[in-house]
């Protein structure tokens, strides 16, 4: 019989790599120093909130290479998905609903009112701006339609782009903005 | 590529696991590898070997 392989470390990258040996026919065991499973990704219980603990992001899109694996491996199912409805933004005057399209954007209570304006006159004509067109705007920087807003208009864009790309809004071109 | 519908759904390639915790994507890998009889030991200490 042959000999199991050891993986070091239950994260993400360790579990994964042990999924994919074990689908192969290997024997594998997976040994990690810490009591929960997660790695950089474990999250913690605060008065009846999970808190990520590292990552307070990860680009798990259903096209990302973490679900291909679970596809991969038949065991995407498994694995329940929040709903865009279930997801809120918390600031210290309560939860705020996550816009789920233009409308939404009109009552977004965590923005003032005049910014909501600003966002629908730049988010609108965007929305249906054809693929092609976008393609045009892959060498434009984001900024360059943000960088003259005010605070919380601008904000929004930040936010945004941190929720959808794990990055900061001076690292995204238009085109990839407009298409997402 | 799937573009968000403007009025319905936005960003509809979002995904995050219900339950709270980017670490329930490893609790279903943990299981996985049960399930194909490997083992996935928690509180375990390993020491580098210089020879």
């Amino acid at each position: 019989m042959s000999m199991p392989i050891i993986v070091i470390g239950a994260g993400v990258g360790g579990l994964t790599i042990a999924a994919l040996l074990s689908t192969e026919g290997h024997k594998v065991r997976v040994l990690e120093k810490s009591s929960k499973l997660g790695g950089r990704t474990a999250s913690v219980k605060f008065r009846n909130h999970i808190l990520d603990n590292g990552f307070h992001i990860m680009p798990f899109y259903k096209k990302s290479a973490i679900f291909t694996v679970l596809k991969k491996l038949k065991i995407d199912s498994n694995l329940i998905l929040a709903k865009v409805n279930d997801i809120a933004f918390y600031s210290t005057c309560g939860f705020h609903g996550y816009p789920k399209g233009i409308l939404d954007l009109l009552r977004l209570s965590l923005l003032p009112f005049k910014s909501r304006v600003k966002l629908l006159r730049i988010l609108f004509p965007l929305a249906f701006t054809s693929l092609e067109k976008t393609e045009l705007w892959d060498d434009v920087p984001l900024t360059d339609i943000t960088k003259n807003l005010d605070f919380d208009t601008n904000a929004f864009f930040e936010s945004v782009c941190m929720l959808a790309f794990a990055d900061t809004a001076d690292h995204i071109s238009l085109g990839e903005f407009t298409r997402t | 590529m799937i573009r968000a519908n403007p009025f319905k759904g936005g960003t509809s390639e979002f995904a995050y696991p219900d339950n709270g915790g980017y670490d329930s994507i490893s609790h279903v890998l943990s299981d996985y590898i049960l399930l194909k009889n490997g083992e996935v030991d928690t509180q375990q200490s390993v020491k580098k070997n210089y020879c």
